[in-house]
């Protein structure tokens, strides 16, 4: 795969990687792809000279030690691996996770509008949302929240007019051409579509806070209010990951 | 033991900053001015990235419990409990400090021989205000909070004093803040870059530890000042699409999706966050390499700073005898 790519200092610790132009605002599964890419190549390598990653929808930041490697020699580093990667196929590995989702009246607060606004019945909104297959694009707005790619086309839509002041926690949203889910309770502008009853972000596990990552592949999966309710009250016997796949980018 | 009093309208406990969690969406926070930080704890004989007690605008009152407590003061206070800022200090059992306001410029950081007792979570001590994350519970410090010191050392340090206009680089406070251009510098005129280095901008009151808004000149875009989200540095120079730029720092959110016209230079972001609301800012360019050799040479000059502190031999005694005796501050608890 081949993408043009345009290499910038973010100030002197700093180096941003851009796939295709950063104004371009249409999700770009290929460009995501090669972020991904190289982020997961970045961080098995773990070099020495790396401080932090931020992948998100077509860029990669690289915080990196500048005393021990410049910003020259940072770009060619970058470059080496990106030629590396040139004949790579467009297919991902990635976790695939199957998250449960409650679609009842109560979570579900804008399913009948949308379903007007795009001239379907509720239960087709719902089942082109559980059709689609996701990917986690960036995560980013608040710790643990994903950005998914991968939404039916015939669920864009424009964000709310005027945003809710309370998203309660573990909303699943739609907006533009995407998904998101909140972590936690806070103001939004996207589509509440459902809930899910998992715990996105746990302070108190040090060893993995986020359930999500970067490129993971995510399905909805509908669940009963009583199976919702038992799992608010106790997950831990919930297993959110399918399988180890190789997924398309979508 | 430490126990706050007073803690300040916003003083938290902050270090380096939580690196290598940012995918996630979990920012680094930390110090605002990472230089006057690692001089604190130089005075205390202490490593550079020691976490430390930031304050703004007043600094917190609070008083030494059970053991003397090894601490210094860097910030232009001037203590009602007649303690000196700008070198170690010992406060005795049932002894409170009283930082009070800092004059002429926005932060202070209180450093301690011992360190803090506070949780580590994802390998910092830093807090994370805005996302209620790290330090303690997430929060600033608050009246009646009690911090453990871990007793390291056996105390009877050296006193060492820093002067302050080299601490707080009085001298450059004027010279132009550094800005290397990008990452989406091209999505502004021309003009925008030459505007931006030329003319003066001015802090806003809307400054606070997730950026400092300024005020000038408007930096017009090309066609939008929007963008697909991309990653956010300590120091990048966002324009929203009214053309007013917004230094993002410490508590800046992982991502935005707003351009960014540049970027501070590292070792410039202690002048620049030092200003209070209201100061003029003058930018100027230089390329990458040159900010890379600036942060170099700035890096070794503090080192040297920190590592040769002067020493104000048998002072700790007689000047802590002197400010109790003028003050009379020393009570029991």
């Amino acid at each position: 795969m081949n993408t043009l790519y345009h290499i910038s200092p973010v100030g002197d610790q700093a180096l941003l990687l851009t796939f295709g132009h950063a104004s371009d605002m249409a999700l770009d599964a290929k460009a995501n792809a090669r972020v991904m890419a190289l982020y997961q190549a970045l961080q098995d390598q773990a070099p020495s000279w790396l401080i932090d990653l931020v992948p998100s929808l077509r860029a990669l930041l690289v915080y990196y030690d500048a005393q021990a490697l410049s910003y020259q020699g940072l770009s060619a580093e970058i470059e080496a691996q990106l030629a590396e990667q040139i004949n790579m196929s467009d297919s991902q590995e990635g976790r695939q996770l199957c998250l449960p989702v409650c679609y009842d009246e109560e979570f579900a607060l804008d399913l009948a509008s949308v379903a007007q606004a795009k001239g379907q019945s509720e239960q087709a909104v719902l089942d082109m949302h559980q059709a689609s297959h996701f990917k986690v694009y960036m995560l980013g707005f608040m710790p643990g929240a994903p950005y998914l790619g991968g939404l039916d086309p015939a669920l864009s839509l424009p964000r709310r007019s005027t945003p809710r002041a309370v998203v309660p926690a573990g909303s699943v949203a739609i907006a533009s051409t995407m998904g998101v889910i909140y972590p936690k309770q806070s103001p939004g502008g996207w589509h509440v579509l459902g809930r899910c009853p998992l715990t996105f972000f746990d302070p108190s596990n040090q060893e993995a806070p986020c359930l999500l990552a970067p490129g993971d592949f995510i399905r909805f999966q509908a669940i009963s209010r009583a199976d919702y309710d038992a799992l608010l009250a106790d997950s831990s016997g919930y297993k959110v990951e399918v399988q180890q796949a190789v997924g398309e980018a979508v | 033991m430490i126990e706050i009093i007073e803690p300040g309208p916003l003083t938290s406990v902050q270090d380096r900053g939580r690196w290598g969690h940012q995918a996630q969406g979990i920012g680094p926070s930390g110090v605002m001015d990472a230089r006057l930080a690692q001089i604190a704890n130089a005075l205390v004989s202490a490593p550079g990235d020691q976490a430390v007690i930031e304050f703004w605008g007043m600094g917190p009152s609070l008083e030494a419990t059970e053991r003397p407590v090894t601490l210094a003061i860097a910030g232009n206070a001037q203590p009602s409990s007649g303690h000196p800022a700008w070198q170690t200090l010992t406060l005795h059992p049932g002894e409170r400090l009283s930082i009070g306001p800092l004059r002429g410029h926005a932060v202070g950081y209180l450093a301690f021989a011992n360190p803090l007792q506070v949780p580590t979570w994802l390998g910092s001590q830093a807090t994370h205000i805005r996302a209620g994350l790290g330090g303690i519970d997430g929060r600033c410090l608050r009246p009646g909070d009690r911090i453990g010191l871990q007793q390291t050392s056996s105390g009877a340090l050296l006193t060492r004093y820093v002067d302050p206009e080299r601490a707080l680089q009085s001298q450059s406070a004027s010279q132009p803040i550094r800005l290397v251009a990008g990452p989406q510098d091209q999505d502004f005129e021309a003009a925008a870059l030459q505007v931006l280095a030329s003319q003066p901008y001015r802090l806003t009151s809307l400054c606070d530890r997730m950026g400092y808004r300024l005020e000038g000149p408007a930096l017009k875009h090309k066609v939008s000042a929007d963008i697909a989200s991309d990653g956010i540095a300590m120091g990048s120079v966002q324009v929203p699409a009214n053309g007013q730029p917004i230094v993002l720092l410490a508590e800046r959110q992982t991502t935005g999706g707003y351009t960014k016209i540049a970027t501070v230079v590292s070792c410039d972001l202690p002048r620049l966050v030092q200003k209070v609301p209201g100061s003029e800012v003058r930018f100027s360019w230089v390329s990458v390499e040159e900010a890379q050799a600036a942060a170099l040479a700035d890096a070794q000059a503090l080192e040297q700073l920190c590592a040769q502190l002067p020493l104000r031999m048998d002072m700790t005694t007689a000047s802590l005898l002197a400010a109790n005796l003028i003050s009379g501050v020393v009570s029991g608890e």
